[in-house]
Order: C-alpha cells, then structure tokens, then sequence
C-alpha cells in the first residue's frame, strides 16, 4: 500500500468509519512504519531469523545484497530479538471516557482504543508481550502479557467490550497494577486521568519503584482543551458531577487556566519520576502515539 | 396630565421595550443546549472563580441597556418640564397664533424670483402650518408692521376643511395681509398680543372663560426677519421696558413664542436715510444744495454705488461712492438751480440690493419767488441804523446764497404802526413789529386774522412798549396773540452797560431746540455764534404752563454763571425768544430790542445775519402746508375761498388717480384738503411722489399741480437682527428660534404651555451616549471573556 494511501489512516476521523479495531490496528501500524523510511527506531533484534521480501519502506541497510547478487530479488534480513519486552497497557474506561465533542470523530475512549490497538499490534510484530488492564473506580479486566498471535485478538476484544459508565478511580488501580506487574517492563496508562493528579503521580511512582518504564497517553477531547462553545449551555456532567448552566464565553478563560493548570500539574510530576508524559488530543494523528512509544522503546535499549 | 409632561406621549409606549433586554435575558437562561461534559470538575471550579464578577457584569450591562431604552423613549415623547402656569388638559386641539411681519423690510428679495421675498416665505411658512393643522385646532392670524391687524377680530378660526381652505385663501388676498411700506413696532405688536390670545379661551359665544379656568396651551409662531432696530438697544435692551409685562402676561395665558427667521441669513442693504436741502428755504435762481445720507446696514463694504438724482423725473445727476459696513456716508451736497418757482421734484436712487423701497427717497423743494417780511418800526428815526428795524432789515436783506451778489430771498418792507391797517397783510410770510407803544384794535384784529390764516408775527420789545398795555390787548390772558404775558423790565441798555462794569449782563443759551429753525445752532460749529453775544436788557416773562406751554427754545444766561461747555446742558434762564402757535400761524416774541439798544447782538460778527435769516425762513416755510411726509401722515391743507377749485385730485405714485372733497371751515372762509379721508386712518401707505391737481378754481386760471412726497421710514432699512435670547430677556419668557422648513414642527405637539422647557435633545443625547458607553463595555467585557 502507498504511503499516501496508508497514512491517511493515522487521521482518527478516518478510523472511525473502520468498525473492526483489528484493522484499524494493522492499518495504523502497517501505515506508519512504512512511512518512517529512515527511521532510527527499528527495533529489530541481532539474531538472524529468516529472510522477508523486501517491501517500500524498509531500510535498506538490511538488504541481503548476496541473495540479491543470485537471484536478483531483495530480501530483508530478519533477526530473533534480543531480549523478551512485557508491555502493560492500561486503559481507562470510567464514564468521563465516553465525552467526544465531534460526531465524526472518535470519543475518548475510542481514540484511548486505537492506542491501545496500535501499540498492541506493533508490540506484538516485534514479537514482544503485550498484557491488557482496562478499568475505571476498579480494575474491570485484566488479561496478562502474551505474545501470541491469538494474543492479540483477545486484547482487542477486551477493548471493544469496554463499557464506559463508573467513576474515574487511578489511585488504587495503579497501585494495584503496579504490585501485580512483577517484572521490569513497560507500563502505558492511556487516560483522561480525570482523578486527583497527586494521587495519580503517586500510583505511577509506585510504577517506577518497581522499575518499570512508563508511558501516559493524556486522551483529552479538543473540546475540553479549547473549549468552544458559545451559546448559553447546560453543561451536564458525566461521572455524576451534576449540571452546570453558564454563558461558556464568560467561563472561557478561567476554565482554560484550570485546565492547564492540571496538565501542568501532571507534566511536572512525570517529569520529575522520568515518565513520559504524552499529551493527546483526540484529533492528534496517531502517529504521535506510536512515536512516542517507539522513543521510549529505543530509550529503554540504550539503559 | 401626560400631555403636559410629553409632547408625544404615545411616544412612551416605547418605554415598555426596557422589557425587551429583560426578557432577552430571561428568554437566553431558557434557551440553551444542553451536552454531557466530562471535564465537569474544571468547570465548576472555573465557574465558582467567576460567578460574582458574571453577575455583576452582566447587571451593569442589564441597567445600561435599560436606560438606553428609557432615554430614546422620553426622548421621543419630546419629554419636558411644565411651566409655572396649569393649562386646560382636557384642551385636545391646537391653538396657534400666527404672527406674520409684513412691513416693508419683508420686501427683501432672497431669491431671484419676484416672489422670492421674506413676505412671500413667511406665508409659504404660515400656509405649510395651517396644512399640517387638524380639524378642531383654532387658528388665527396677526399681521403687524407699525400697526397691529388681526385677521378674524371676533374669534379663531376651527379648523375644518372648508376654514382651512378660506384660510389659506385669506394669507394671500386678504388686505390685512398685504406687504406695507410702513415700519416695524415690535412693541406695539407685543403689547397686543394678550388680547388676541384671550380669544382663544373665550367660548364660542364670545364670552370670557370662567373665572378660575385654566388657560388652553398656545403656541405664537413669530415669522417676521427679526428686526432689532427701533426695539432693542445696542445692548439688546428694550427701547420699550414695558415689554417685560406682556412676558408674564404670555405666560399667565400659557402662550409660547416661538420665532421663524424667514430673513435672509446676511441681508445687505443700503438705505437712503436723508435727503435734504441746505437751506431751509430755497429761492427761484438761487443756489440750492442738496444733502443725501446713506447708510450701510450690511456686514460688507459696498463698492461702487452709482448714487443718481432725478429732479421732476428727469435724471440730473449721479455720483459713485463706496459706504463701509454698518457706517453712513454723507457725500458732498449736490448743488441745483430751479429757475422757476412752486414745488419742484428731487428723487435719489441708490442701485444696490434687494430692497428697493429704501433704496430711493424723494424730496418736494417749496422754491419761493421770494420771502417777504413786514418791518413795522415803533422807533423810527432819520439816522442810518438808528431806527427800531434798521439792523434786522439789513440782515434779512443781505444776499446769503451763493457768491452773495444780487439780491436775497427775503424782501422787506418797513412801515410804522399806523399803517398797518392799511396794509394787505396776507402778502406778508413774517411781520416783525419793533418796539411798537400801542396798537389800535383794527391793527390787532387784522394781526390776529393774519396769524390765524397762517401767518407768523414777531414782537420785538423795547423801552416804549407799555407791558400792561401789551398785556391787556395783546396778552389777554393767554388769549391774545402774545405767546407770554410779560413782567417788568430787567437790566439797562448797552450804553449805560459801557460805562458801567457792574451792569448786569447775559449771554444766550439753547434750551430745547430739536424740531425748531435753531436746531441750526446747536452744531459745534454754530455754537460759536451764540457765545460772543451779549444782552443787557429784557422783559421778563411769565410763561403758560401744561399744554399751552409756548416753546422757549432760546434763554439769557448771566454772565457771572460759567459758560456751558460744548455737550454740557446750559443752565435755565430766563426766555429770550418765545414761541406758540396761533390759529395756522405763529406768534413770537423777541424779549428784547432789535436794534442796539438793549443788547450788541446786532453788532456782533455776522450773527443777526445768520440768526434772522435762519428763524425767519423757517417761521415763513413752518407755516405751509408740509409738503415731505413719512408713511402713515395725512396730507392737509387750506384752500382760501380764492382757491376753491370744483375738482380735486390726487395722483398716487401708482398712478391712482382719487377725487379729493374739500371741507368747508368752520366760521372761516376756507376750505380743508385732506388726503387720504379722515375715514382712512391708516394714512398714506404708498411712498413716492404724490399729484395734487386742482380744476375749475374760484378765481383766476388753474393753478399748476402740487406735489407732496411720501417716504418710508428708513431706520426700517436696517436688518440687524435681535436673536431668541433677546427676545426673551426682554420679554423674561421663554422663547425659542425655529428654522422655517421646521415651523410646522413646533405646532405637531401640543403646547407645554408658557415656560415649559423641552429636554428631549438631552435624553436622545444621553441615549447615543449610553450606547457607546454599553459597546465599550460589551466590547471589554467580550474581550476579556475570549
């Protein structure tokens, strides 16, 4: 598939008109790693496995210019990795994950799905363990790391069977999480994180005591960020917050200082526990997200 | 009571929109959307932060907005404070005074039309009023120039469609309401303005409103150009301060005065103020200089003036000349020659601007073969200059016109008093009798028939005049021909005066002189003349009091008082000459000698020459028929039985021609001429040359025709104008200025009655500025909210 074709569904609009999120999955995934080129970040293992014909976008620096020299055909050198990644994925599905301000576009917890869909896939192409956590005030299911192929249609069902409708509860959940995840890896948090940002940063420091690196996808609307509105609203909460009804001109400023406020909050505390924090606005293309995984991968090689 | 407040009080009903942002408001809490929203807890807070500012910004806004509302809509009701009298409210209609100037100066052209006059839009004005009136407002017109004429005396007209019809009619063909060549009385209009306005709270049987009924609202709608000349002062105080009566007497009638400038907005106009001759009697072949004045009513300089002289409708003359703004020039004296005598024709014409009544004035000149005087000498003597008469007889002879070659004007004979009654005195202009003892009384009736008819007598005193005899026959208690009774003697003559430093001694002093031959005198440079003077002795007088006061124009001072200085008012003394009519004529009295005996006037410079010349010229003119009148005189006459003429008729300058009847005289033997008839007490109304030809005379041919010039009153040529502010510190009432495409406003709301101040400029004012005080705010408030 083209590039031009294939990164068109890094759009989330896109995406949202694709029911089966294994498909979406394979097109973000498929999408973006073709469109790297020349990326650094190939998470490819030292140990030869088997040759792969090459396709458009691969390096080719891994070509195998012998077998090319006598049969005229590219292939690609692949190779076993080189050590086993466990990666955790916990998604968020309280209520407040149900808001989505545009009708064509996907609502939280549909965008925090593709993330988790996306990472999942490519996790498991590089042949790394991938467990699932989705929750909201409590741990709703938990399926643990796998690696194999019928792996991964069992996380993606697990995400598509989220039913959003309790409060938000990340305190106790991470540090749950985080006593349940014995071994080192890779812990990443795709949320609104409506909660308490003390009590979140403590349950993500709990994360880090035991070693594991973190990533949180902060999944926000573009409505809760921007705010837009202008008529006379009603504005009623989701996770039992009651009715607020207000002219939102006026209410504008202050509540875009609040929120920045939060995300303020939230930044400097990751930063200073060495997580990656990762805002994400829901119509943010989903290339972001898997950067900012493929970083922390490639982070996480080096140490 | 509304309609007190408010001129529109429907207007009000716009008041209620203050309901609008109300309700807005309301209406925007209750229309909303509603969408579920999970970052409920940043709002909340956010909202908590800004509640107390919310409110109180949008209250501010709520009342800003609402006053914008209440503002235009007190505004438009036109809203205003009630003056101090209660008006009628039950009074729905109208009632409007118009006032319409029609003297001359509202003939100014201010436009290129004919009918492009200031007359012509005050009417257009009062007929676009009158259009906009409804059935049942009562209307009715004044039209004033010196004279005050109500159009419907008995009551307003009701308006209906067929009244406003025979209204509109009457602005234009009603006589009442056609341009005058009269001058302007502001005063006297104001003065009847009360009684108009009263007639609009009489019921319609004409009877007064009961007592204790408010007065009905009125509006005076004043269309005129705003004349100040002849009402106001240079500092805009009334020439008349009983005006500031008629202002409360406006109000106790809740009666408005409202002004419409129908003027041109910077008239310009040159008016011929003056034209005179010289001398106030001019001779057959004798020099005759004519003075004209012209003065500049206009801000502007006016360059160029072509100034012509017609003498008896011929062009004679012309002479251009410039006159500076607000300033009048009197050029030098235009010098003519009448080679026959009678009554000859002067008219000068000033081309210039767009009022031309003023721009021409005319002249009748009385050219006299000759003056001829009557010299009855009481003293008569041998020797040069000895006689009573001698010194007044050399100066009344002496040629004063021109070069001063060839005889004067004034003829005298020199008789004695025993041949007086001989004489045919009717032949005479002036008789002087000098120091006369004694008259026989055939001498005193033909004096006192002479005098009667027209005649002038000068008593000149002296030491043979017995005062108690003088008393008794020519005194008579104030009935005889002598203007005073005379008392004792004072002083001595100027012989024993030069031997004696002692002697007592006067000097003369004018007293009251205006309108009299020595008005002459007055002047600083004839001033002199009196000054060097002296009289030594005199008789006494006793004068008349009230209404047969005779005229002192000329009194002995005493030398040891100090001299008046020039401006100053000389003191009061004792008369020195005495004048009152008698009959037609004039009766004099000279208190003093003629010749030198009493006094060195007649040895003093040149001044017996020009003192008798003056007085007896004018005594001889002051007696005929005045043949130079103003708008609004009547011109009379006597016609002796000898001048009788079967028929009469006098030729008006537009050439009317009107048949004259004389009136016989009661107990004399002469006719009266009057013109126009006593029945028309108007006067004469058009200006120009009037033709008096007689037909058919008693004896002898047809004389030639008579002439009589009829001028306007040129200080109607100034159009300065008095502003609203003036008229109302004079009046102490409110008055307001309208323009007149906006007249008919001032009558489409009801009366506020007298006093009543209007303020809906303010509220709309107040309004705008509201507005751009709220979309500051809204403009903050929204910046600060994004």
């Amino acid at each position: 598939m083209p590039p031009a074709q294939t990164n068109r569904f890094l759009d989330p609009k896109t995406l949202t008109k694709i029911s089966r999120l294994d498909i979406v999955a394979r097109l973000v995934v498929e999408g973006f790693v073709t469109g790297l080129h020349r990326s650094p970040y190939h998470g490819f293992s030292v140990e030869f496995a088997e040759y792969r014909e090459y396709v458009p976008g691969d390096d080719i620096k891994h070509i195998d210019w012998k077998v090319y020299g006598r049969s005229d055909r590219l292939y690609i050198k692949q190779y076993e990795e080189e050590t086993n990644l466990t990666a955790t994925i916990l998604v968020d599905g309280s209520e407040s994950m149900r808001f989505g301000s545009d009708p064509e576009g996907p609502n939280k917890l549909t965008y925090a799905n593709y993330i988790a869909a996306s990472l999942t896939y490519l996790i498991l192409r590089q042949r790394d363990s991938v467990g699932l956590v989705t929750f909201d005030d409590s741990i709703r299911r938990f399926i643990p790391p796998g690696s194999s192929p019928s792996h991964r249609n069992l996380v993606l069902d697990a995400l598509t069977q989220i039913e959003p409708q309790a409060r938000t509860g990340l305190g106790p959940v991470l540090h749950t999480m985080a006593e349940r995840c014995k071994r080192k890896g890779l812990v990443i948090l795709i949320s609104d994180l409506f909660d308490d940002p003390a009590t979140i940063l403590a349950g993500l420091r709990h994360f880090r005591h035991r070693r594991h690196e973190v990533i949180v996808f902060h999944v926000m609307d573009h409505a809760e960020r921007t705010f837009p509105f202008e008529q006379m609203t009603k504005f009623r909460g989701l996770e039992e917050l009651g009715e607020l009804l207000c002219d939102p001109s006026a209410v504008r400023q202050a509540y875009l200082q609040e929120v920045e406020s939060f995300i303020g909050e939230l930044r400097h505390g990751c930063r200073a526990d060495r997580i990656d924090y990762v805002p994400v606005d829901t119509q943010t293309p989903l290339d972001v997200v898997l950067t900012s995984y493929l970083a922390t991968r490639a982070g996480m090689k080096l140490s | 009571m509304l309609s007190q407040l408010f001129a529109n009080p429907l207007m009000l009903a716009g008041a209620a929109a203050i309901a609008a942002p109300i309700a807005l408001f309301l209406f925007n809490r209750f229309r909303f959307q509603t969408i579920e929203w999970a970052a409920q807890l940043f709002l909340q807070r956010a909202f908590q932060q800004q509640k107390r500012r919310l409110q109180f910004e949008n209250l501010l806004l709520l009342l800003v907005r609402c006053a914008i509302l209440i503002a235009l809509s007190l505004g438009m009701a036109r809203c205003r404070v009630v003056g101090e009298v209660a008006v009628d409210e039950g009074d729905a209609a109208r009632n409007v005074l118009l006032v319409i100037d029609t003297s001359y100066s509202t003939s100014y052209q201010v436009g290129t039309t004919e009918d492009a006059t200031v007359l012509a839009a005050a009417r257009r004005t009062a007929k676009d009023v009158i259009t906009a009136l409804k059935d049942g407002d009562r209307v009715n017109v004044v039209a004033f120039d010196e004279s005050v004429r109500v159009l419907y005396e008995s009551a307003p007209r009701v308006m209906s469609p067929d009244a406003k019809n025979k209204l509109l009619s009457d602005l234009e063909e009603a006589p009442e309401m056609q341009a005058s060549e009269r001058g302007t009385d502001l005063a006297e209009l104001l003065r009847a303005l009360p009684r108009v306005l009263q007639t609009f709270d009489q019921g319609p049987d004409g009877m007064p409103p009961a007592e204790g009924a408010k007065p009905k609202a009125k509006k005076v709608l004043f269309l005129s150009d705003l004349q100040r000349k002849g009402f106001l002062d240079a500092k805009g105080q009334p020439l008349d301060a009983g005006v500031a009566r008629v202002g409360e007497e406006l109000k106790a009638l809740a009666a408005e005065l409202v002004l419409i400038d129908c003027g041109a907005p910077e008239p310009r106009n040159v008016t011929v103020t003056r034209i005179e001759t010289r001398d106030p009697v001019v001779g057959r072949g004798l020099p005759c200089d004519v003075e004209v004045t012209i003065r500049n009513g206009s801000a502007v300089r006016m360059e160029d003036l072509s100034l012509e002289y017609y003498v008896n409708g011929e062009r004679d003359q012309s002479v251009t000349i410039a006159v500076d703004p607000d300033q009048e020039l009197t050029p030098e004296p235009r010098r003519f020659v009448f080679p026959e005598a009678g009554l000859q024709r002067i008219e000068v014409r000033v081309k210039s601007d767009g009022l031309q009544l003023d721009s021409r004035r005319q002249l009748v000149v009385d050219v006299r073969d000759e003056v001829r005087v009557l010299l009855v000498d009481g003293e008569r003597k041998q020797d040069a200059l000895s006689s009573e008469t001698d010194f007044l007889r050399k100066a009344l002879e002496v040629n004063a016109y021109g070069d001063g070659d060839g005889p004067g004007l004034i003829r005298a004979d020199v008789i004695q008093e025993t041949e007086l009654v001989d004489r045919d005195l009717s032949a005479f202009d002036v008789i002087f009798l000098g120091n006369v003892v004694s008259f026989d009384e055939r001498a005193i009736t033909a004096l006192e028939e002479y005098t009667r008819r027209g005649g002038v007598v000068v008593f000149g005193l002296g030491g043979l005049v017995n005062k108690d005899v003088y008393n008794q026959l020519l005194w008579r208690e104030g009935m005889g021909l002598l203007p005073a009774k005379l008392l004792e003697i004072r002083g001595g003559t100027l012989e024993a005066a030069s031997t004696d430093p002692q002697a007592p001694e006067w000097g003369l002093a004018l007293q009251d002189v205006q309108g009299h031959a020595l008005e002459a005198f007055s002047g600083d440079d004839m001033r002199d003349w009196l000054r060097g003077g002296s009289v030594f002795g005199y008789y006494g007088v006793e004068l008349a009091k009230g209404k047969d006061a005779p005229w002192a124009p000329l009194t002995l001072v005493p030398r040891s008082a100090p001299t008046a200085a020039p401006g100053e008012t000389p003191s009061v003394g004792d008369p020195l000459l005495v004048e009152r009519p008698f009959g037609r004529g004039r009766s004099v009295a000279w208190l003093t000698t003629f010749d030198s005996h009493w006094s060195n006037l007649p040895v003093y410079d040149v001044f017996y020459v020009v003192f008798w010349q003056t007085l007896t010229l004018d005594l001889s003119q002051r007696t005929r028929p005045p043949v130079n009148l103003g708008i609004g005189a009547v011109y009379t006459r006597v016609l002796e039985a000898t001048e009788y003429a079967r028929q009469v008729e006098v030729a008006s300058p537009d050439e009317r021609i009107e048949g004259v009847p004389l009136t016989k005289l009661p107990g004399e033997d002469g006719y009266r001429l009057t013109y126009p008839l006593a029945a028309d007490r108007e006067g004469l109304q058009a200006s120009g040359i009037y033709t008096l030809t007689r037909k058919g005379v008693a004896q002898g041919e047809d004389p030639a025709p008579d002439y009589f010039a009829v001028r306007v009153d040129p200080k109607e040529g100034d159009l300065a104008k008095f502003s609203a502010e003036e008229l109302g510190n004079a009046l102490k009432a409110e008055v307001s200025l309208r323009r007149p495409e906006l007249a008919r406003e001032a009558v489409q709301a009801d009366a506020g009655g007298a006093g009543s101040k209007e303020y809906w400029r303010w509220f709309i004012a107040t309004a705008l500025a509201l507005m751009v005080f709220e979309s500051i705010l809204a403009a903050y408030f929204g910046r600060r909210r994004k």
